[in-house]
């Protein structure tokens, strides 16, 4: 009775069996049952101090523990009892990305990533030096560190509404090697970077998608498939990206199984991120001093980047990740 | 029809001959998932767009520019192999980066980890049985009432198997197989229910020894020679090593028999466990609530019905008799046995050696239907020494067979109850002609001494009765028994 009632608050039109034994199951649940919230490094201390010139505790609070906790639930909640249980967040949102059935556990698994992503690439020891290898890298991508700085900061103040900035490194182009490079992606809402959910990347603010745009793109106007996108992404919002074949249009140059880009770092440009300890007009402040704490070797591990000249010769090969797993797997 | 207007759109509209190669190998780069394939659709699809090229050239005014593809001619260029392989290292290297980002992920069970990669006898705790479901067993009606030790409670109208009883015994259990293994014993593993075969077959590939899946076929241990007889044995050494030469002594060697047997489902492996009772084999198995604890030696209470209990029991069971190979294997490269050697094998290249270490001497030619004095001339040279033949003991005195035996054989003679009295050996009264007074007849002594003097002593006797039989046919217990 009271399970019915909690699913007609919140706004479920048909209490179904099925749906009121998955909220039974979660609620009743024991501790070790469905994913748990993961732990930062130096947690203990962030939650009790805050991150120094960046957060509050309250603010942290709000941004991590409370926000990741609810994220985790809603998606405990909407995988229990199914065959999606027990799979990583970043499994699940590859899996919903293209199910708009299951978008609010895409939604919400793909914000436990970026939330978790974004608060890994932040440290409360700052400022961390920039390692030789990535600065070299970055200024040949930018022309030199403060463009990036500029441009990442400029992005995410220009966003209205939630959303990431991203800083990527596209992967190995083309039988002609071109080089990886790195680039500023913007992702809106829930959007993701990752390869496998592509076509909920959302990279764009439907409001300025208008027909001018899309004259400008080079189609005309009057073309009632364009939407207010330009072809491309139209294109790429609707087709199936299929890489494999003679004359397929979104080919990406990746093999089978291959990833396009690698994210390295974010910034949370969500307002319960920066507002409650910022208040409404310190969007610009927060993201300068997120400039400051970024941790630049967890960035520099994601992008590949050979720490020395050594490792740059030594071929880096990865195992299959079978290993000698314990049977009782994570 | 797609090839065609591909050929025509980069007829019109490509001016030089780089960007068309860029074209191809594009296309080509993405089909990179096989190398053979890859290679052999490269070169059909580079032949299939010639062919439209020549079709063009003789139809339209503007000249298609040919299509060359050449693979090395690319600065710093990577061969759609290599672009591939590369592709899925990065794939694999973001994996172990970005998969454990948003949560933890919480415990699971996986079968096939759990029978490849089994938990050893340490693992052993409580919820581990009890996630595996051996606690359950079966309908109160059916139980056997001489497991109430096991039994926890009764739920359900189940009977409930307390698991740290199960905890005990199976750890008792693996401690039977790590000593056996250990003095290089072959254990046996036999599990023949549908979906036991891979646990099964990889605790006998853990330990060293043998498994069984399909049904054993009765008699293969009592009537070994005729069932297994034509199986295949090998010699190896103190390292587990084959060794050569031994295959004609081989051929005399009867089937091995294991020293012990580990059952997975004994109410289906009765005629199993009682071979080898009558063996003297020690068993281990799986005791259900319905199952009978006595079948076995060492009984596991937990229950057969769960796959993923057998696995379990069967995993520990095999990573004991691991444990206990590789400390043989440990002790044999320090120079230290822990098993006898195998006595009634020679070494090849031996057997012409006049000193032999055989314990009955030379070899012996035994002729068909030989005269007892014959048999009599070759026993004389064996010496049997009780001792040197290790744990056999000698034959009690005053009995050499059983009465119904004895009945058998005798049948149709008519024999009277002394001269019974003298083929038991039994000594009558006043008669000692040994003179040694344990007992025993002289004739029956020295039948004892050699196999084949058993058989001519058996003659001799039979010889002797009948000669008595004539003049004793009225006697009160002749021929009756």
């Amino acid at each position: 009775m009271n399970l019915q009632r909690i699913c007609w608050r919140q706004g479920l039109k048909q209490s179904s069996p099925n749906s009121i034994r998955q909220y039974a199951q979660a609620a009743y649940a024991p501790q070790r049952y469905g994913l748990t919230v993961p732990l930062l490094n130096d947690e203990e201390t962030i939650v009790r101090t805050g991150i120094k010139d960046l957060y509050t505790p309250m603010g942290v609070k709000y941004a991590w523990t409370d926000y990741q906790a609810q994220m985790v639930k809603r998606v405990n909640e909407l995988t229990a009892e199914g065959t999606l249980y027990g799979k990583s967040m970043k499994q699940l949102l590859i899996e919903t990305a293209r199910n708009p059935q299951q978008a609010a556990l895409f939604n919400h698994a793909s914000m436990a990533w970026n939330n978790h992503f974004y608060f890994e690439s932040i440290t409360h020891n700052f400022p961390v030096e920039m390692p030789k290898n990535l600065e070299r890298s970055l200024i040949n991508d930018f022309s030199s560190i403060s463009t990036l700085r500029a441009a990442m900061i400029a992005t995410a103040n220009a966003m209205f509404g939630p959303g990431f900035v991203w800083l990527v490194r596209t992967n190995v182009q083309g039988i002609n090697k071109s080089p990886r490079r790195f680039k500023i992606l913007s992702t809106y809402a829930a959007g993701s970077p990752l390869s496998g959910a592509h076509n909920r990347r959302q990279p764009l603010d439907m409001n300025t998608q208008n027909v001018g745009t899309a004259t400008a793109a080079g189609l005309g106007p009057g073309n009632a498939s364009l939407q207010g996108l330009s072809e491309a992404e139209f294109r790429r919002q609707t087709e199936v990206q299929n890489h494999v074949g003679f004359q397929s249009h979104n080919q990406t140059d990746t093999s089978f199984g291959g990833v396009a880009l690698t994210p390295v770092l974010c910034v949370n440009t969500w307002q319960h991120a920066w507002m409650i300890d910022y208040s409404a007009y310190g969007k610009e402040s927060f993201l300068t001093n997120w400039w400051d704490h970024i941790n630049w070797d967890v960035v520099m591990q994601r992008s590949g980047l050979p720490s020395s000249e050594k490792q740059a010769t030594e071929e880096t090969r990865d195992t299959w990740g079978h290993g000698n797993n314990s049977f009782m797997r994570r | 029809m797609i090839i065609r207007s591909f050929a025509r759109r980069h007829g019109r509209a490509i001016q030089h001959r780089g960007t068309a190669n860029r074209e191809i190998r594009r296309c080509i780069s993405s089909m990179s998932s096989d190398i053979s394939s890859l290679d052999s659709s490269a070169n059909s699809s580079i032949h299939t767009v010639q062919e439209i090229e020549a079709l063009l050239n003789s139809v339209s005014k503007e000249a298609v520019p040919p299509i060359e593809v050449d693979f090395d001619d690319v600065e710093g260029g990577l061969s759609p192999t290599q672009l591939a392989a590369e592709n899925y290292r990065e794939f694999k290297r973001q994996e172990s980066v970005f998969k454990k980002l948003g949560a933890d992920t919480p415990q699971q069970y996986s079968p096939h980890a759990l029978v490849n990669n089994p938990p050893s006898p340490s693992d052993i705790t409580l919820e581990l049985l009890l996630s595996s479901q051996s606690h359950l067993g079966h309908s109160t009606s059916l139980w056997n009432p001489s497991n109430s030790k096991y039994i926890f409670g009764i739920r359900d109208g189940i009977h409930i198997i307390s698991l740290d009883a199960t905890a005990a015994y199976l750890r008792r259990a693996c401690k039977v197989v790590e000593a056996v293994t250990q003095k290089a014993g072959l254990v046996l593993f036999a599990g023949t229910r549908p979906g036991q075969h891979r646990s099964v077959v990889k605790a006998a590939e853990l330990s060293g020894g043998c498994h069984l899946f399909e049904k054993w076929i009765p008699g293969s241990l009592t009537n070994g020679l005729q069932i297994l007889g034509k199986c295949q044995m090998k010699v190896v050494d103190q390292f587990d090593n084959e060794v050569p030469g031994f295959e004609e002594q081989l051929l005399d060697q009867p089937p091995l028999k294991p020293d012990l047997v580990v059952c997975l489902n004994p109410l289906e492996n009765y005629v199993l466990l009682h071979e080898c009772a009558l063996n003297n084999i020690p068993t281990i198995g799986v005791i259900d609530t319905d199952a009978n604890p006595t079948w076995v030696t060492y009984p596991i209470p937990a229950n057969d019905d769960s796959l993923r209990c057998t696995n379990i029991i069967s995993g520990v069971l095999g990573r004991a008799g691991e444990s206990g190979k590789l400390h043989r294997l440990a002790l044999a490269a320090a120079k230290k046995i822990t098993f006898q050697p195998a006595s009634t094998l020679k070494t090849p290249g031996h057997l012409d050696k006049a000193t032999s270490s055989s314990q009955f001497g030379e070899e012996k030619i035994v002729k068909l239907g030989g005269t007892i004095q014959e048999l009599e001339e070759q026993d004389r040279g064996i010496q049997y020494d009780y001792k040197m033949a290790g744990d056999i003991p000698p034959v009690p005195k005053g009995l050499l067979w059983g009465k119904k035996r004895f009945a058998k054989m005798v049948e149709g003679m008519e024999l009277g109850e002394g001269d019974m009295e003298g083929m038991m050996g039994v000594e009558r009264d006043g008669e000692d002609e040994e003179g040694d007074g344990d007992g025993v007849d002289a004739s029956v002594e020295r039948a004892v001494a050699s196999p084949l003097g058993i058989k001519k002593a058996l003659l001799e006797r039979v010889r002797k009765a009948r000669l008595n039989s004539s003049s004793n046919a009225n006697s009160p217990g002749g021929g009756a028994w």
